[in-house]
């Protein structure tokens, strides 16, 4: 008849499928390219502007900051102009920001399907990060051409932005895996986690640079492992001296997280749906 | 002899724990205890997750629900199985640990083949996108490749018969062409093991045919399936075997006419085994809670020709309803209508008395009161059936109970109260009627 292959499942109450099973998660990728794509689809089906969004975006958060922090409260960004200045790191902080965002609340958003079927569990956190990365490229090369409006050509250090994204990627994904099986179970800190957010911008180089920060507190700032993403991300834009703390420093803080992240939300994973 | 290739599924000793916070559990006071209680709510809720309240002893008696209790079973390749059990029974929770959407607190299932399961059909369908590509998304969620529902896409969409409309987002569908888009994917999963609940009871007579004729085309195949219905009907006809639950734990189990016949008699209320006649409906189950009850209903009684309270009748026979109802406040509206829904053991409601049917008014003047209804004529098959009770007051329905208490119909010929159930041969009506 059909295939012989039978595979015999095990559940045990005991060992809470604390396995990590590869051949599983490979059957399912086509169920995970589906998921990107749809939600990717999705997203700009639901808004009347749909893909202007991409645009709009990075240009009120580029005008905000350019008339509060260049324009009303005058940051000293040295002999960039202050619009050059907040538009090249906007295109990392605002992907950073929505792929953390959707990857944490992600479990949330999926209730309905979790609670139906099953599949992969793992997958969840980390397919909202790669539905922002084509979102991320428009907003690269638009801000690429505003930067170029202004004179400001990359040159070499462009390749920089690899690294710093991949590492982005990773933080994202790592905060996701730590996060999100907490928040369906604990809505406070759904709350808590967007206080986080409101005030993540304010505490890296986005809207000042790193330098105005006060001396004595530079090596608390710098344990953030966003700040050297988005200056190096910066320096990946405009040019600049790229040190290799901006990559390895934040690469090992999120390796660390992924992982550590990933053995709690692998542990957690029975209790998801139950605390839905 | 009996090696274990024959065995689909074994399930051994599987219990399911919930914990219900003590501080989210329902508190309705408004006196100043009350207010006291949502004051504190937060600073106990904390101590309550972090373990502060109970010393010692965390896993408090109250605290703790237990929706399944060493349950275990054996399910043998190609055969389908029922499963029984009324609502809260557990069967829902079975089916979620078998098919890995939650995990069992204790024990251990070993699953031989692949698992498909259908617990909502058309599960992650998303309105905005079109037919088309739902049937890859939900192909995909029941872990196809894209390959393999590339190959079977013409006969999902000819299975469905909504062809036309493929190309049509889902939200332009109706319900109905949802569903058979859902099923149709479900259909050419070609799993080893399927698990399905109640999806036949959607869509219209000739699409629960085709759904039907799948399934045992499946069974035939020697796959398994493992079935959960209300429908007695179907248990009957398709399961060779069957499991009823209760409260968590196996109450029954053996052939699936066994099951039905020991789920329709054994699990009665006590009042009906008893044969008080009489039901309280003060805290009654079945009562659906998103209704004011302005006018509550507190008690039924049922009697016989005689005067009698009892639940058993003979076809034909006179039978009196006695409500019994309460208004919260005072309220002047004379005009109440009562309803009394007789439903039979598949769930088809046989029979409907309300007195605004007939055009007669009841006297509700008071606060407290009772309403009769006397029934006559009522040739019922013999058989189970369960009664549902409503009251509306004010033109808003104010209370309503489902399967509020049981009665029982013999033959009018016969002395003996048989309990046969209900065959789907026999109809729903006897008439009066004389043979030469």
């Amino acid at each position: 008849m059909q295939n012989s292959e039978e595979p015999v499942t095990i559940i045990d109450a005991n060992r809470r499928w604390k396995r990590f099973e590869l051949s599983e998660l490979l059957r399912y990728k086509d169920l995970f390219r589906f998921r990107v794509i749809n939600q990717y689809k999705a997203q700009q089906r639901q808004t009347v502007l749909s893909y202007l969004w991409v645009f709009l975006d990075p240009a009120i958060n580029i005008l905000f900051f350019t008339i509060v922090f260049g324009g009303l409260v005058k940051v000293d960004t040295n002999e960039t102009p202050y619009v050059v200045f907040n538009t090249a790191s906007m295109a990392g902080w605002l992907f950073l920001k929505n792929a953390m965002n959707f990857s944490v609340l992600s479990l949330n958003a999926e209730k309905i399907l979790l609670q139906k079927i099953y599949f992969p569990r793992i997958m969840i956190p980390i397919i909202p990060v790669v539905v922002y990365l084509p979102n991320f490229l428009i907003q690269l090369i638009l801000s690429l051409v505003l930067i170029a409006f202004w004179g400001f050509y990359p040159g070499w250090e462009l390749f920089y932005v690899v690294p710093q994204i991949f590492v982005m990627f990773l933080l994202s994904a790592g905060f996701g895996m730590l996060i999100s099986s907490f928040v369906v179970q604990f809505r406070d800190l759904e709350l808590i986690w967007r206080y986080f957010l409101q005030f993540a911008v304010y505490l890296i180089p986005v809207a000042y640079p790193i330098e105005s920060v006060h001396e004595a507190y530079q090596g608390i700032y710098t344990l953030n492992p966003m700040v050297y993403l988005i200056e190096g991300f910066r320096v990946a834009m405009i040019g600049g001296a790229y040190e290799l703390k901006f990559f390895i420093y934040p690469l090992v803080f999120s390796l660390v997280l992924l992982f550590v992240g990933t053995l709690i939300y692998k542990s957690r994973e029975p209790l998801i749906v139950d605390a839905l | 002899m009996n090696d274990y290739r024959d065995i689909a599924v074994s399930i051994e000793g599987i219990s399911k724990r919930y914990r219900i916070l003590k501080s989210l559990q329902k508190q309705s006071d408004r006196s100043v205890f009350g207010i006291a209680h949502a004051v504190t709510l937060p600073i106990r809720r904390m101590s309550e997750i972090f373990g502060l309240t109970h010393f010692g002893s965390s896993e408090d008696e109250d605290s703790i629900f237990w929706a399944l209790k060493n349950v275990n079973l054996e399910i043998k390749k190609g055969e389908v199985f029922g499963i029984i059990g009324h609502n809260g029974a557990g069967k829902s929770t079975l089916l979620k640990i078998l098919s890995r959407i939650t995990a069992p607190t204790e024990g251990r299932i070993e699953i031989h083949g692949r698992v498909s399961s259908l617990l909502e059909v058309g599960t992650g369908f998303h309105p905005e996108l079109t037919g088309r590509e739902n049937i890859y998304m939900n192909g995909t969620l029941h872990g196809m490749s894209k390959r393999e529902i590339d190959q079977k896409l013409d006969d999902i969409v000819d299975f469905s018969g909504v062809s036309k409309y493929i190309d049509m987002p889902i939200k332009r569908y109706s319900s109905g062409m949802g569903v058979r888009l859902g099923f149709a994917v479900a259909a050419f999963l070609e799993p080893q093991i399927l698990i399905v609940d109640e999806v036949l009871a959607v869509g219209d007579a000739d699409f629960r045919r085709k759904c039907g004729n799948k399934m045992t085309e499946v069974s035939r195949d020697g796959k398994t399936v493992i079935l959960v219905s209300h429908n007695m009907g179907i248990i009957e006809n398709m399961c060779s075997n069957a499991v009823v639950l209760k409260s968590g734990k196996i109450d029954h189990t053996g052939s699936a006419a066994e099951c039905v016949k020991h789920y329709l008699f054994e699990s009665a209320d006590e009042s009906y085994l008893n044969d008080t006649g009489i039901q309280d409906l003060t805290e009654h189950v079945g009562r659906k809670s998103k209704f004011d009850q302005l006018m509550k209903l507190t008690y039924a009684k049922v009697l016989n020709v005689d005067k009698q309270p009892t639940f058993f009748h003979k076809s034909g026979d006179p039978i009196e309803f006695e409500i019994g109802y309460r208004f919260a406040k005072e309220v002047r509206d004379e005009n109440c209508e009562f309803g009394i829904a007789i439903k039979n053991d598949l769930g088809v409601i046989v029979s409907y008395f309300s007195n605004y049917m007939v055009n007669m008014d009841v006297d509700t003047a008071e606060k407290e009161g009772v309403v009769r209804c006397v029934v006559r004529g009522l040739f019922l098959e013999t058989g189970d059936y369960w009664v549902n009770l409503r009251c509306r007051c004010a033109s808003i329905w104010s209370d309503s109970l489902i399967n509020a208490f049981r009665i029982s119909i013999s033959a009018k010929k016969s002395d003996v109260i048989e309990r046969i159930p209900l065959s789907p041969e026999s109809g729903l009506i006897v008439a009066d009627q004389s043979w030469s």
